[in-house]
C-alpha cells in the first residue's frame, strides 16, 4: 500500500490560549493553562466552575451584522483560524479549482437553538444556524469552496476524522486542497451533559496526574492540505507530511472507552499500515488523554498492547491541560499545536502534573514543560462518544533525518473494484425483506410517517429509550446483512460509514427538554450521550460488532452517497475488505421546525422518513468466494456551490463522476436523482433538457423527501433494477416509460439545501 | 414526612419507571431488595447516575463524595 503523503501547508487556531498560532505557541511554551473560571454563563449549580474559554472574541472584529446573522459561534471560530491559515498557505483560489473543507465539530450549531431556551415555535433565522452541516456549509460558502464540503460528526474524534476525509479526497483526486479541522464553542447544555456524567474536575484538568476529571474548552484549529509534490513545487511552507490514519470503533458504550483500549489500538494499527512504517519508528504521541478515571488508563494499556515493550521508548503527553477538551476541534487543535512545538524542536506537555495515578504509569510522559526532542514519526490520538477513534501518523519534517529528497514517488497500484453485495431499507415502501422495488408503481402511501418497533422487529437488537433513528438504522443495517451473498462476514474486521444530517431530534429534544423543565444542573445523564450525532452509528457498532473503519458525518441531503464514497475510498486504501454504508432520517417535532427554518416545508415533496444500508466489498475477496456483485461502484464526483448556481455545481458533479469513473455521458442508460425541489428546481428541469436523451427520474414523490437517506433509497431502487431478470426489467422499464431496451449503467445524483451535490456511476 | 413506603414507591414509579422509562416492567413487580445492576434492573452506569440526580430532585437532598466517572 502506498502512504498518503499529504502536506500540511497552512495552519490557524483560536483557543484559550491565544487568537493565532505565535499566540497560543508562546503561551505554550510558557506553561500556560487557558483553565479558569467560566465567565459566559452560571456554573453556581454544577460540580466545576472552570473551562477554557476563548476570552475577548468579538464577533464584530471578524464579521458584518449582515455575516454574524448566518453564522452559529462555531462556524465564526472556524472562519477566523481558516483565515489564519489559507493565508499562511498562500492558496490562490483562481489558480486551485477545487478547494474544499472537512469541518468537525461534536456541538456545532448548538448555541443557536439552545440560546432560545424553546423547542417549538422557534425564531427561523437562528434555527437556520443549528443545523450540524450548516457548520461546514455556511463556512463553504463564506470561503465561495466548489470542492468535496462535508461535516464530520463522531463526536471528540470528529475533527481527526476530518483530517483522514481530507487525505482520502486529494488522494484519490476529488480536489486539488482540502481545509479541514475542526471547531466547537462553549454550550451551556453540553457542560450540564458532562456536569451530569460527573465528568468535570473541579481544578484545572491533568490527565494521567492523581486527580482525575476533564476541563471542557472552546476553540477551532484548521490545516490547509495538499499533496506533498505540489507542495514541495510551489515552494510552500510544509510543516508535515501524513503518511496515514486510521479510525475504528470501540463497539463496546456510549461513553465509557473499551478498558483495554482495543479501539485506539485499532486506528493507531490501521494507521501505521497505511503509512507503510515500522511501528518502531514512532517516537512520539499525542494522546486523547481527557483526564477521566476511565479514558487515561484504557488508552495507555491500549498503546502498550500495540507496541509491547517498546512503548516505553516512547514520549507520551497529553495537551488537553493547556487549553481544555475541545471536543470535535480537540484532535486538530492538539495536532496544530504538536506541529508548531515540533518546529521549535520540542514536544508537547501535560501541564499541572505531580504525581500519575494508578494505571498511568509511563516512564516517558512529558510533563510540567515542553521537551527537546525531535521524534522521527508522531501519532495524534483521539477518541469520542459513541466510541469512535481516530489515529493520524505523519512524518516529522524536523527530524535530522527527513529531507524532501527521500520523498518516493507512489508506485503503481493494483487498482481495485469495489461491488455491492447486499442492501436493505425500513420504510413505508419497504417490504419486510428491505426491498423497494415491488411496492414503487403503487399509489404512493398517504402519509411517509413510518410505524416500525424494533422490539417487535428482533427484540434482541432493541434497548430501552432507544430513539426511532437508531431502531431504523440497526434493523436496516441488519436486513442489509441477511440480505447479503457474502457469507462468513467477520464483524469485528468490517468498516461502517454512516450519514446523518441531524442525529436523533427526538433525543434532542427529551434531552435539551430536561434542561428547560429542571434546570441545567439537573440535565438528563441519560439523554445526553445522544446529544452527539455519531450516537447512532456507536450503537449500530456495538449491536452488530463492527470494530472496524468507523466514521459519520452530516451534510444536508447527500449524507447517503457519502457515506459510500467514504466507504469505497476506506476499501481502496486497503483499510479493510468489506465495508456497511447507510444513512438514516426520523421526523419529530423539533425536526419540522428545522425544516421550516431550512425552508424545506416549501418542497413539492411531503417529508419521508427511514433508512438504508448497502453492503460493500472488494470484488477481488468475493471474488474468491464464488461471488457476483449485484453491481459495481464505477465512479463518483462531488462539488459545492461555493461561486456557482446549482445547475452548474450538479454539471461539475457529474462531469467529474464521469471521468473518475471513465464513462461517457452515451453509456449512461439511467439517472435517479434525489432532488429537494426548493434549492434545484430550475437545475432540474436544465439537467433532463441538457441529458434529454437519458431518462432522469426522482422517486421523492413516491418516498417522501429524506435529507440522509433519500440518495441512498434512489441507489437501492437502482440496484434492484439493475438486478433484475431480463424481461422483468423490460416491463418495468416500460412502467417508468423510459426509451431503453436493457439497464447497465446508471448514475445517481444528489443535491442538498445549501447547493452540495454529488453524483455517483453504478455498472452491472 | 414520607413513610417508608412512599419512598419506595417515589423511587419505583417517578425514577425507575418514569425517569429512566425502565420497559416491560411495572412498579410492583420491582422487588425492594432487587440489584440496580446485573441480572437485577441491568442498569449501567449512566444510568445510575441518572437514578442518583433523580433521588437527589425528588427528596431534595444531595449525594455527597459521589465519584467522577469515566467518559472519554
Amino acid at each position: 500500500m502506498n502512504s498518503l503523503k499529504v502536506a500540511v501547508t497552512g495552519i490557524g487556531i483560536l483557543t484559550s490560549i491565544g487568537h493565532n498560532k505565535e499566540e497560543v505557541f508562546q503561551n505554550m511554551l510558557d506553561n500556560q493553562t487557558g483553565i479558569g473560571p467560566i465567565q459566559s454563563f452560571d456554573v453556581q449549580e454544577f460540580i466545576s466552575q472552570i473551562g477554557a474559554e476563548i476570552s475577548s472574541f468579538q464577533p464584530s472584529d471578524h464579521f458584518t451584522p449582515e455575516e454574524q446573522k448566518g453564522l452559529d459561534r462555531c462556524a465564526q471560530y472556524a472562519v477566523v483560524s481558516i483565515k489564519e491559515a489559507l493565508e499562511e498557505a498562500r492558496v490562490d483560489q483562481t489558480v486551485e479549482k477545487t478547494i474544499g473543507l472537512a469541518f468537525g465539530t461534536c456541538n456545532g450549531g448548538l448555541n443557536s437553538l439552545e440560546e432560545q431556551r424553546a423547542l417549538q415555535e422557534l425564531d427561523l433565522e437562528k434555527t437556520r444556524n443549528y443545523p450540524f452541516y450548516q457548520q461546514g456549509d455556511a463556512v463553504a460558502k463564506y470561503f465561495g469552496l466548489t470542492g468535496p464540503v462535508i461535516t464530520l460528526n463522531t463526536a471528540c474524534a470528529a475533527s481527526g476524522n476530518a483530517i483522514g476525509y481530507a487525505c482520502d479526497m486529494i488522494r484519490h483526486g476529488f480536489a486539488d486542497v482540502m481545509i479541514a479541522g475542526g471547531s466547537d464553542s462553549m454550550s451551556t447544555s453540553v457542560y450540564a451533559g458532562f456536569n451530569a456524567l460527573k465528568a468535570l474536575n473541579d481544578q484545572p484538568c491533568s490527565p494521567y496526574n492523581e486527580q482525575y476529571g476533564l476541563s471542557l474548552g472552546e476553540g477551532s484549529a484548521f490545516l490547509v492540505l495538499e499533496p506533498l509534490e505540489k507542495a514541495l513545487a510551489r515552494d510552500a511552507k510544509v510543516y508535515t507530511v501524513v503518511e496515514g490514519y486510521g479510525l475504528s470503533s470501540d463497539a463496546y458504550h456510549e461513553t465509557a472507552p473499551q478498558p483495554e483500549g482495543q479501539g485506539i489500538r485499532k486506528a493507531v494499527e490501521m494507521a501505521i499500515e497505511q503509512g507503510n512504517i515500522s511501528k518502531d519508528e514512532i517516537d512520539y504521541i499525542n494522546t486523547h488523554g481527557t483526564g477521566t478515571k476511565a479514558n487515561d488508563p484504557a488508552e495507555l494499556r491500549g498503546l502498550r498492547a500495540y507496541f509491547g515493550k517498546q512503548f516505553d521508548n516512547i514520549y507520551v503527553s497529553s495537551s488537553k491541560a493547556y487549553f481544555g477538551h475541545n471536543l470535535g476541534a480537540a484532535a486538530a487543535i492538539e495536532y496544530a499545536t504538536t506541529l508548531l512545538a515540533l518546529e521549535q524542536g520540542l514536544l508537547p506537555a501535560t501541564l499541572h502534573f505531580s504525581q500519575a495515578r494508578e494505571g498511568c504509569n509511563h516512564p516517558k510522559l512529558v510533563t510540567n514543560e515542553m521537551k527537546s526532542y525531535k521524534p522521527k514519526y508522531f501519532l495524534c490520538n483521539n477518541s469520542a462518544f459513541g466510541g469512535h477513534n481516530s489515529s493520524i501518523l505523519s512524518k516529522n519534517v524536523y527530524h535530522p533525518a527527513f529531507s524532501p529528497a527521500t520523498i518516493t514517488t507512489s508506485s503503481a497500484e493494483e487498482k481495485k473494484r469495489i461491488g455491492v453485495y447486499g442492501y436493505g431499507t425500513i420504510h413505508r415502501l419497504a417490504d419486510h425483506d428491505g426491498t423497494l422495488l415491488s411496492n414503487l408503481h403503487q399509489d404512493s402511501p398517504t402519509t411517509f410517517q413510518l410505524d416500525f418497533s424494533l422490539k417487535e422487529y428482533n427484540r434482541s437488537l432493541y434497548e430501552r429509550r432507544m430513539n426511532p433513528l437508531t431502531q431504523y438504522s440497526i434493523a436496516a443495517c441488519d436486513l442489509a446483512l441477511k440480505n447479503t451473498s457474502l457469507s462468513n462476514i467477520d464483524n469485528e474486521q468490517i468498516g461502517l460509514v454512516y450519514g446523518t444530517s441531524r442525529g436523533s431530534l427526538k433525543s434532542a429534544e427529551k434531552y435539551l427538554g430536561s434542561i428547560l423543565e429542571r434546570g441545567a444542573g439537573n440535565a438528563s445523564s441519560v439523554y445526553f450521550p445522544d446529544m452527539v450525532l455519531n450516537s447512532t452509528a456507536g450503537k449500530l457498532a456495538k449491536k452488530f460488532g463492527i470494530k472496524g473503519f468507523s466514521s459519520s458525518h452530516s451534510s444536508g441531503g447527500i449524507d447517503g452517497l457519502q457515506a459510500i464514497l467514504y466507504g469505497m475510498t476506506s476499501i481502496l486504501d486497503g483499510k479493510q475488505s468489506t465495508v456497511l454504508v447507510g444513512a438514516g432520517d426520523e421526523r419529530s417535532g423539533l425536526s419540522d421546525e428545522i425544516d421550516r427554518a431550512m425552508n424545506l416545508q416549501n418542497s413539492s415533496y411531503e417529508i419521508g422518513e427511514g433508512s438504508t444500508f448497502i453492503l460493500l466489498a472488494d470484488t477481488k475477496v468475493a471474488e474468491e468466494k464464488g461471488l457476483d456483485p449485484i453491481a459495481t461502484i464505477e465512479g463518483f464526483g462531488q462539488a459545492f456551490s461555493g461561486q456557482n448556481d446549482m445547475d452548474q455545481t450538479i454539471q461539475h458533479a457529474v462531469e467529474q463522476c464521469l471521468q473518475n469513473a471513465n464513462l461517457s455521458e452515451d453509456e449512461i442508460d439511467f439517472i435517479f436523482y434525489h432532488n429537494n425541489n426548493v434549492t434545484d428546481i430550475d437545475a432540474f428541469l436544465q439537467l433532463k433538457e441538457r441529458l434529454g436523451h437519458i431518462p432522469v427520474y426522482t422517486l421523492n414523490h413516491l418516498c417522501g423527501y429524506m435529507e440522509s437517506n433519500g440518495s441512498l433509497f434512489h441507489a437501492q431502487v437502482a440496484l434492484e433494477l439493475l438486478a433484475l431478470p431480463k424481461e422483468e426489467q423490460q416491463s418495468m422499464i416500460h412502467a417508468f416509460g423510459w426509451p431503453k431496451n436493457d439497464l447497465r449503467t446508471g448514475l445517481i445524483i444528489t443535491t442538498s439545501i445549501n447547493g452540495n451535490s454529488m453524483a455517483m456511476a453504478i455498472r452491472k | 414526612m414520607k413513610s417508608i413506603s412512599e419512598i419506595k414507591e417515589i423511587i419505583k414509579v417517578n425514577i425507575l419507571i418514569e425517569r429512566l422509562e425502565l420497559e416491560d416492567i411495572e412498579a410492583d413487580e420491582i422487588e425492594d431488595e432487587e440489584p440496580l445492576f446485573g441480572d437485577g434492573l441491568g442498569l449501567d452506569s449512566v444510568e445510575a447516575l441518572d437514578v442518583v440526580a433523580g433521588v437527589e430532585a425528588e427528596f431534595g437532598v444531595k449525594v455527597n463524595r459521589f465519584p467522577r466517572l469515566q467518559p472519554k
